[in-house]
């Protein structure tokens, strides 16, 4: 027994004397769900809003209605503090929270649009040198002051943080985790490209504040500084070069007179093809697409291979014009290489690109693109003829 | 072999006396106050007297009457079966402390023991601490000899041998080895049977004095025998090779050598299917790394590793725990010693009372301590949920000592977090990997890099596959079973 003794007797004692430095009850954190930056109206530099958590003891079961409230009730509070940088409006943010501040569940960094514009870059570098953020939490853009989508109390998810974060995941619009931001702000292109967030205006029955916010459009950065964005559906051709594309409905005028047709793909895959012939840089972008035939406005029958031929045909022609939009404007109105053509260079031509790499800025709006795009319908859907016709004047062309 | 209590004052070496009264004066002297020894003389016709020296209590009377004293008086042959000539006094003391009444006769220096003892003893019953749904349902006896038959009725062939001896100066205890001539190493039997000679003790009343006294580390919280009622579980691994140890006075016989596995399975693993079998294995090895670690997760990721948790996950405990005045490793640690301290109520409460017990306990834990907000509605499943688990292991003994190590691991976890699990982790590990039971690794399986013996581990392999046995110590009869047992078309059955 002396012997047991002898070694976890000074054991115990050391794990007992340390006193746990670190070790913080979950009682006394406060969990921050989302967190803005601003810029303030006062000289200082950085505002920092904060979205915390409110643990609430359910009222569930036996505990009577004392509880109260229920779903109604505020889920979340915003804070705001400012400073001459984060770490400092941070510090004073803490003044006015009771709790611990803990950022281990901080899924969702939102720039305001102002303080965007002024550069992302020495707030970026707080959010990536502390060890509590999540790498793998998404950043946004707020048209406006990123603290009033923090402010807002959705109708359906706990926080509107949630609702952007959910939003992002779904993947109709850019997704951008600040892993992948520090990447690409230390990346050869030199532009970044984050997603747009707007407050959906409420539905007249609704509360002040009870809305959300939403994902619309891109913002786009040029060495961290935000210089222009891009619409909702240059965004489409964007996502479609980055190889993002995931959920989404192509609907196009299949034959003009005839009227639309919507896709909606099941898969799709991207490829970037650089070529340097004759000192010309070239871009083929490859796109292979397949997607079901989910509404049909033409009297066309898409059981004819005929048909769906021109369907495809039809098809091809909108991803190819999305996308073909959408370089016009990053090439020529913003110059700004969101795409990452100029990694798909290093790799292939690294000699070449070791010696062009500065001269990148003018070669970019340079570059001719090709886009190649094989499209194909997969399943026409459960019904044959067009619905609402009638069988005879379903099969004529 | 049979060494009776000393005598005081008396050689008692010395062979008997010629005349009957020497020798009844001296037993009565030996049994001095030993009121339930009974002298019976018996006047044989003509021929002088005899003496029955006997136990009260322990000597078939009604056998004793038709047997001997009726014969005796009438100067007839005894028509005793089983009688032995004993021509010491050290002998004759044995006997009858054994309960054989033994007949000593005028004018003879050699008694008779009869071998008519009888006494009250428990049936053939369930076993209770290791019951199952398929399988025999008969268990171990407190008496020796009913035990060794019942292995005997399983086994039978002359290669089982059991070995007899006795162990405990004042008890005198009937210890028998029982193992296979020519599956169970014969080092190993000369080990064993060396651990036991070595024991020199007052008292054996249950194997479990048996099991400190010859295992191989005796600072260690896991079994390294184990202990079954059951005697096909006894049977089965004999027949692997290993050996029994039974003791008189309790149906709880210990097997050696065991490894950590052994501890894990259950006899009806080979009872049912084998992919049923497997899969309640997998269910097992997982929940008793739940019952060791549950506790301990739940403290470190709530004190230390906040961020490890999912968000919505985070935000449901820590509405619940809002409320709660104690740190996560003080709540833990409350629930945990209450569940245990229930438990053992449980266990040692009369029958009746029990019930009364676990309502109490399961309103006390469950429902008044989280609507008084003193503990959390999570940890209560924590508790739960580990209680269930460390109880799934099959053999009891194993799942206590899982379940007392969570408490270090706890404690770990409250002032390391994961950091400290791991280290306890590592620690844990390291010493089972030193365990040994006679001789043989603990870990066995895992250390040798042997696909076969994986075959009784990590799943249970249809048996018409486990061609071979265990591989335990030396040299052995390799195969258990002839080639070409897996059903087929060629036996007539299907194919596939």
């Amino acid at each position: 027994m002396f012997a047991i003794g002898k070694i976890t007797a000074p054991i115990a004692l050391l794990l007992l004397l340390s006193g746990c430095w670190d070790r913080v009850e979950l009682n006394d954190l406060s969990l921050i769900t989302a967190i803005a930056f601003d810029k303030p109206q006062q000289n200082n530099s950085v505002e920092v809003t904060a979205q915390i958590i409110i643990p609430k003891v359910k009222g569930g079961g036996d505990g009577g209605t004392g509880g109260g409230g229920g779903g109604q009730a505020k889920q979340t509070v915003t804070r705001t503090a400012s400073g001459s940088d984060i770490a400092d409006a941070i510090s004073k943010l803490q003044m006015v929270i009771p709790r611990k501040i803990f950022w281990g569940q901080c899924k969702v960094f939102i720039f305001g649009e102002e303080i965007a514009r002024e550069g992302i870059r020495e707030h970026m570098d707080f959010l990536l040198r502390h060890p509590q953020p999540r790498e793998r939490g998404y950043v946004f853009v707020s048209r406006g002051r990123g603290a009033d989508v923090l402010e807002l109390f959705p109708p359906i998810e706990r926080s509107s943080s949630e609702v952007i974060r959910e939003l992002a995941q779904l993947g109709i619009g850019l997704k951008v985790t600040l892993e992948q931001l520090s990447i690409r702000l230390k990346g050869e292109s030199g532009a970044q490209a984050l997603p747009l967030v707007h407050i959906l205006p409420k539905s007249k029955s609704s509360k002040p504040f009870e809305t959300i916010a939403y994902l619309s459009g891109t913002a786009v950065f040029k060495d961290g500084k935000m210089i222009g964005e891009l619409s909702s559906r240059e965004t489409r051709g964007v996502l479609w070069v980055r190889n993002e594309i995931d959920e989404y409905t192509v609907t196009y005028e299949n034959d003009p007179a005839k009227g639309k047709v919507s896709i909606h793909p099941l898969h799709a895959k991207v490829k970037l093809v650089p070529r340097i012939e004759d000192g010309t840089w070239k871009m083929d972008i490859k796109v292979r697409t397949a997607g079901d035939l989910v509404q049909n406005g033409t009297p066309l029958n898409p059981m004819d291979p005929q048909v769906l031929k021109k369907m495809e045909e039809g098809m091809k022609k909108d991803i190819q014009a999305r996308i073909r939009d959408a370089l016009k404007l990053l090439q020529r109105d913003l110059n700004a290489d969101i795409l990452d053509f100029a990694n798909a260079y290093h790799r292939k031509y690294p000699k070449i690109w070791a010696e062009a790499k500065d001269e990148w800025e003018t070669k970019f709006p340079e570059i001719e693109a090709t886009v190649d795009v094989e499209a194909r319908i997969n399943r026409p859907g459960m019904v044959n003829s067009p619905g609402g016709i009638s069988q005879e004047t379903g099969t004529e062309k | 072999m049979i060494q009776p209590p000393a005598a005081e004052g008396q050689s008692p070496d010395e062979t008997l006396y010629p005349e009957l009264n020497r020798n009844e004066e001296r037993f009565r002297s030996v049994f001095a106050h030993c009121s339930d020894v009974v002298y019976r003389s018996i006047d044989i016709e003509g021929k002088g007297r005899a003496l029955l020296v006997y136990i009260e209590g322990l000597a078939d009377n009604e056998g004793l009457e038709k047997q001997v004293i009726s014969p005796l008086q009438r100067d007839r042959a005894l028509t005793v079966s089983d009688k032995v000539d004993v021509l010491t006094f050290k002998d004759c003391l044995a006997h009858v402390l054994d309960g054989k009444p033994i007949l000593l006769r005028d004018g003879q220096t050699a008694g008779l023991a009869l071998g008519l003892t009888k006494w009250e003893k428990r049936g053939i019953e369930e076993p209770s601490a290791e019951s199952s749904v398929r399988g025999p349902r008969e268990g171990f006896t407190e008496t020796l000899r009913v035990n060794t038959s019942q292995i005997r009725r399983i086994v039978k062939s002359p290669k089982l041998k059991i070995e007899e001896m006795k162990i405990g100066r004042y008890t005198q205890t009937k210890i028998a080895v029982a193992y296979v001539e020519g599956l169970a190493d014969r080092t190993l039997i000369d080990e064993i049977k060396a651990r036991l000679g070595r024991i020199r003790i007052d008292g054996i009343l249950e194997s479990g004095y048996i099991e400190e006294l010859i295992e191989d580390t005796p600072y260690s919280p896991f079994p390294q025998l184990l202990s079954t009622e059951r005697p096909d579980v006894v049977c089965g691994n004999l027949l692997e090779g290993r050996a029994a140890i039974l003791v008189e006075g309790t149906p709880f016989a210990l097997v050696a050598p065991i490894t950590f596995f052994s501890l894990l399975q259950s006899p009806e693993d080979y009872y049912q299917r084998y992919i049923i079998s497997t899969v309640i294995r997998w269910l097992r090895y997982s929940y008793l790394l739940f019952s060791l670690l549950l506790p301990s997760l739940y403290v470190a990721v709530l004190t230390f590793h906040q961020e490890m948790v999912p968000g919505s996950l985070l935000l449901s405990m820590a509405s619940s725990r809002e409320e709660v005045p104690f740190p996560a490793l003080v709540e833990a640690l409350l629930m945990e010693i209450t569940f245990e301290a229930l438990r053992e109520a449980g266990v040692r409460l009369p029958k009746q009372v029990g019930s009364a017990i676990s309502i109490v306990g399961a309103l006390v834990i469950g429902q008044a301590a989280v609507q008084a907000g003193i503990v959390s509605a999570p940890m209560v499943i924590i508790v739960a949920l580990t209680g269930i688990s460390s109880f799934m292991t099959p053999r009891y003994i194993a799942g206590i000592s899982i379940r007392m190590l969570r408490f270090p691991m706890i404690f770990l976890a409250g002032s390391l977090g994961l950091l400290g699990i791991m280290m306890g982790i590592i620690a844990l590990v390291l010493h089972l990997c030193s365990l040994r039971s006679f001789g043989v690794p603990y870990l066995s399986t895992l250390q040798t890099p042997n696909f076969g013996e994986f075959k009784d581990v990590l799943y249970r392999a249809p048996w018409w596959s486990m061609k071979r046995r265990p591989r335990l110590t030396g040299s052995y009869d390799e195969y258990r079973e002839t080639a070409g047992l897996k059903p087929g078309p060629e036996h007539g059955g299907e194919s596939g």
